[in-house]
């Protein structure tokens, strides 16, 4: 071992550059990768810890759209029928007091609860006594330290009393409290006997007892009670999939506290994050072996000498393992550190796997997926470095002497399956299982990646099984030049075909690159354009004022404004179970520009329909003619889809909104404008936004309370903010530039010390210094631009595949738009990579003692 | 470019030579002073670690001296910049090596063309006298192979032919038969004095074999870095067993 080492240190530490280039690799590689993997795990972590932490977690909730359903008991099973709904319970939640010796002694909340259903809702835990059990109906349980302050012991039995506070709802337009109902005094009370005391956490925070959702039921049988139902859904099933099967009887909603992180949009943007660090990942660990596996015709010229001095297969090992490990080793450990650094850098400027901007409270370190992470990029620097070996067991001692020559045209049919099979099955899949992809929210997401992954071992597997297919890519790419330059083509073409594992791997490094960024960037620009689109559809020139309430002579007065086309009073507003806003037509048609707007308000204006934003539409697959029933207070109202457009009612920022006539608010939900806090004001056709303004601003100044916003900037922030949301994938894109970089450092490094004694003897027999740096920039030149068009050959049609994707699984209407500035600007942008990534080398081959590499080497 | 009939082609004069590695220093060349005439063949000669190749090396434009001058065709070699330096070697020197030296990716027939590559030629142009030389040098039926599909032998013929395709005036030939067999080193040694003879072409031949350096008009015995004058042996003098005696004399 100690000659193993002896040369292993040897070796390393006689090319610092190249030792440093692939340690580097190796640590850049395996840094990137933890680093996301550390800002994500804590992104999540962050938004877990900040959801509530007094509730259950459900993944929905879904609320009869009639009260006092029939049935209630059984409706927990048919929900969970519904494919996709793993589990459900009935949750219901009223007001009792609890009463000991005919002395109310609290008011406290009651909560009906299937049994057994608390762990799997994460809703309570029992810190003393047991939990409720089917049948229980008679026993609830309190948290331990209200059963303290109220003295009541486990075993217990209290008089529970509902209490009715009056419901209020609205019946044709009107506001109705209701007082009355049968039920006798003697039904209000039951008596219970308290069998279990709650841990201090989630529900049993609050102030409240559980019972059975039987025993709840029971209690308030003839009161007026809507009970919800909690569901967890498989990860392939989403919110709006579940509302689409229940639409005529419920609402499904996404608890506030889940909604980070977790709807459509997000999970998408997350994918992306993990996909470019599985990129990277890729990257890295191509890099790490072709580091270790490139100088492969000095190691097997090394193994033919140590073989001949007697040293046997295993002690070769050794040395080889020796130098491998050492380097992979310090490569890992600098890869952690920098990882870390890294995802520190990222939480302290809040840049996360949600976006810019979030907060992150955490710093854990996800063990297990950074132990994967480091541990295959060692694996794999051993294997590139037992590459050599493998490859020297088909030579003789003497053929391993006399040339070592082996090249990666050499590779059997069999290598190159199995490379491909490791490289675009197994370490995707291998990825798949520690990143935790989100693929929750639908199989059409899996089926992006899928195909996304299929475009790239389409364009791997022809690089691979193909290998005449680089020489004549370099060909190609010489060809033009030979007129120019004729002895530096010939002497670059000849370097390049003889060299085709490291043509290969620079090659794909570059494309890996640049078609992720291709993608990153094609993507957030169809995002922009989407924005730019909606943004022409529903934000006329116009101010949007939210203000204390106004009473209609304030908007007559705006609405005499010069510049002022007209105003959307946009008040009145429910969420259920999306956003609804009761507008009046004519304010609309005042404000409508063509003849197909004016359609649309005439409809509207009919009454009972419904126009429902582009967004909202396409999330919730609406289209025109569906009913949607609204929940009322007396039950379900049909709402017939008139129309699907943004040209109207938009208030800052939801794009997800659906628009009634005022009226039928008024009648339905009893809400009105009559007294207004938002409005849209609507600019005349090239009236200056800050000049009307102004105005508005004279108008209004005697409130307290006003805020406006131009229709302008909140374009422009729209825009901005995918800008900034996609901020991440800068920072991996950089990340991931670096790396090839430093493989294309690697590799040139590696090239120009193998290439040593022909540079020198090109230099002997005269060889200018000109000529030479052209013939290395030559081939430079051609590897990024090889690798800049099969990268944009690979970009685009994945773009495509996740732009399209993304229309698929968000509900946005983004649609792939092929930028040409962008398509070039990443061929030059590998070529730039390429070119800087020679300069070291360059020198290098600048300063080779030619006298004495023509003689030792 | 030109000289005067009575200028040597090649001159060194006061050439001093040291390696330094750390604090180590191994003086190499001392006070080295040599002439060769054009036309005329000459080795050195000198146990290992003499510093022929050096000398070699210094003469021929690679290794700057620490000391002295070195002429080529009356040019101050280490004067002129690399450009120049490097054109001139271009230009007026082939040369040939113990380990034969040759581009892996580049065929036989462009490893031969690669001089002629370097001043421009294109590649795909075969003047006649390339044929010419692939016949003499028997490796017709390797034209196009790459090097490591031939003999040693063979690639040393082909490391000779391109030292010979741009006829430079001077051939410098470091240990040419060092890496080969005894049949094919005597081949080479006839091919090198040829050059000599048929083309008038001026050999400079770095070798520890005497019986190689018996195909020179004159030898040098290069003894600690220094030339060892009253050994040098010239035209008629120069056998195989007096060459050998030399050695013995000089203790080598």
């Amino acid at each position: 071992m100690k000659l193993a080492f002896l040369i292993a240190s040897r070796s390393l530490t006689s090319r610092k550059l190249r030792t440093a280039a692939s340690m580097l690799g190796i640590a850049v590689g395996i840094g990137t990768v933890i680093a996301i993997f550390v800002i994500d795990h804590n992104t999540n972590l962050s938004q877990e810890r900040r959801r509530s932490e007094d509730s259950a977690r459900p993944d929905i909730e879904i609320t009869p759209l009639h009260s006092n359903p029939a049935g209630v008991l059984d409706i927990s099973r048919s929900l969970e029928s519904i494919p996709g709904v793993l589990e459900a319970t009935g949750a219901f939640f009223n007001g009792i007091t609890l009463v000991r010796n005919e002395r109310p002694i609290a008011d406290l909340e009651l909560c009906g609860l299937e049994p057994g259903k608390s762990e799997t809702f994460s809703a309570y835990r029992i810190a003393e006594g047991r939990d409720l059990e089917p049948g229980d109906t008679e026993a609830f349980l309190l948290p331990r330290g209200l059963a303290t302050r109220l003295e009541i012991s486990l075993g217990d039995s209290i008089v529970v009393r509902r209490r009715r506070p009056p419901v209020r709802g609205c019946r044709d337009g009107q506001i109705v409290t209701v007082d009355e109902g049968g039920a006798r005094d003697e039904d209000q009370v039951q008596s219970m006997r308290l069998v279990g005391l709650l841990a201090p956490e989630r529900l049993g925070r609050r102030q409240l007892a559980i019972t059975t959702f039987q025993a709840s039921v029971k209690l308030f049988r003839d009161d007026h009670f809507l009970p919800i139902f909690w569901a967890r859904l498989s990860s392939s099933t989403t919110a709006e999939e579940v509302q689409r099967r229940v639409q005529s009887d419920f609402t499904v909603s996404t608890p506030r506290f889940a909604l980070a992180g977790e709807a459509l949009e997000e999970k998408a943007f997350r994918n992306g994050v993990l996909a470019s660090a599985m990129m990277a990942l890729l990257l890295g660990l191509f890099i790490i072996f072709n580091s270790m596996s490139m100088s492969l015709n000095e190691r097997i010229r090394q193994i033919g000498l140590l073989s001949a001095l007697g040293t046997t297969r295993a002690q070769i090992s050794a040395i080889f393992l020796a130098e491998g490990g050492i380097l992979a080793l310090s490569g890992g450990v600098l890869g952690v550190a920098i990882g870390l650094g890294l995802a520190a850098l990222l939480k302290a400027y809040r840049i996360t796997t949600l976006g810019l901007g979030e907060r992150v409270d955490t710093f854990e370190i996800p063990l297990p997926a950074v132990s994967a992470v480091v541990g295959l990029g060692v694996l794999f620097a051993l294997l590139g470095i037992l590459w050599p070996l493998v490859k020297a067991r088909r030579l003789s001692t003497t053929e391993a002497l006399r040339s070592g020559r082996a090249d990666f045209k050499d590779l059997r049919q069999r290598t190159r399956i199995g490379v491909y099979l490791v490289l675009v099955i197994l370490i995707p899949l291998g990825f798949l299982g520690v990143s935790h992809l989100v693929v929750g929210g639908t199989q059409r997401m899996l089926l992006i990646l899928l195909k996304a992954g299929g475009a790239l071992a389409a364009v791997f597997g022809v690089l691979l099984f193909c290998p005449g297919f680089l020489t004549r890519a370099t060909r190609w790419v010489l060809g033009p030049w030979s007129r120019l330059f004729r002895l530096e083509t010939r002497l670059a073409e000849s370097s390049m075909t003889g060299s085709g594992h490291r043509i290969f791997t620079s090659v794909t490094g570059l494309m890996l690159v640049f078609a992720t960024l291709l993608g990153v960037k094609s993507i957030t620009g169809s995002l922009q354009d989407e924005t730019r689109q909606w943004a022409d559809r529903a934000l006329p020139p116009s101010l949007y004022v939210r203000s204390e309430p106004l009473d209609r002579m304030r908007l007559l007065e705006l609405e005499e404004l010069e510049g002022v086309r007209g105003v959307v009073p946009l008040t009145a507003e429910i969420n259920s179970p999306f956003t609804i806003r009761g507008v009046e037509p004519e304010s609309l048609a005042r404000t409508a520009r063509s003849a197909e707007q004016h359609r649309l308000v005439e409809k509207l204006s009919a009454g009972d329909g419904i126009v429902l934003s582009e967004y909202l539409a396409r999330s919730y697959r609406y289209r025109i003619g569906d009913t949607i029933e609204l929940p009322t207070f007396d039950g379900p109202r049909p709402y017939e889809v008139i129309g699907v457009s943004d040209a109207f009612g938009f208030f800052p920022d939801n794009r997800k909104y659906g628009l009634i006539r005022e009226a039928d608010m008024r009648r339905d939900f009893c809400r009105t404008n009559d007294s207004l806090t938002q409005l849209a004001v609507i600019l005349e056709d090239g009236a200056a936004e800050h000049r009307v303004e102004e105005r508005v601003r004279a108008s209004l100044s005697s409130l307290e309370w006003l805020t406006i916003k131009r229709a302008s900037a909140i374009r422009a922030r729209h825009v901005r903010e995918i800008e900034r949301d996609f901020f991440i994938f800068d920072v991996i894109l950089l990340l991931i530039v670096c790396l090839a970089a430093l493989g294309m450092l690697n590799s040139l490094v590696i090239a120009a010390l193998e290439r040593r004694k022909e540079i020198a003897l090109l230099r002997i027999i005269g060889l200018t210094r000109a000529q030479l740096s052209g013939v290395l920039l030559l081939e430079t030149i051609s590897i990024g631009l090889i690798g800049g068009v099969l990268a944009a050959l690979l970009g685009v049609p994945v773009s495509w595949i996740v732009v399209q994707g993304l229309a698929n699984v968000s509900g946005l209407g983004v649609a792939f738009e092929l930028s040409p500035v962008l398509l070039i600007g990443c061929v030059l942008g590998s070529v730039l990579v390429s070119l800087i990534a020679s300069l070291l080398p360059l020198r290098q081959a600048h300063r080779v003692d030619y006298a004495t590499a023509i003689r030792y080497e | 470019m030109s000289q005067t009939a009575t200028q040597p082609i090649v001159a060194a004069s006061d050439v001093d030579k040291t390696y330094r590695m750390g604090e180590i220093q191994v003086p190499v060349l001392r006070s080295v002073g040599l002439e060769i005439a054009e036309g005329r063949f000459v080795a050195i000669m000198g146990p290992s670690g003499s510093g022929k190749s050096t000398l070699l090396h210094v003469l021929s434009g690679l290794d700057a001296p620490d000391r002295g001058r070195v002429l080529l065709e009356g040019h101050d070699v280490y004067a002129l910049k690399d450009r120049a330096r490097t054109l001139l070697r271009r230009d007026r020197i082939g040369f040939v090596f113990q380990f034969f030296n040759l581009v892996p990716n580049l065929t036989v027939t462009e490893n031969i063309l690669l001089p002629a590559m370097i001043q421009g030629q294109d590649p795909s142009e075969r003047p006649p006298e390339l044929a010419t030389l692939i016949e003499r040098f028997r490796l017709t039926g390797q034209a196009d192979r790459f090097p490591h599909q031939i003999s040693g032998g063979e690639m040393q013929r082909v490391s000779i032919a391109r030292a010979l395709f741009s006829q430079p005036r001077i051939i410098m030939a470091d240990e040419p038969t060092g890496n080969i067999s005894s049949r094919a080193g005597q081949e080479v040694m006839e091919l090198l004095r040829a050059c000599r003879d048929e083309r008038g072409q001026t050999i400079l031949l770095v070798t520890h074999n005497p019986r190689d350096a018996a195909f020179a008009d004159r030898v040098h015995f290069l003894k600690d870095g220094e030339i060892a004058a009253h050994t040098t042996l010239e035209d008629d003098a120069v056998n195989e067993a007096r060459i050998l005696d030399c050695l013995k004399e000089l203790d080598v």
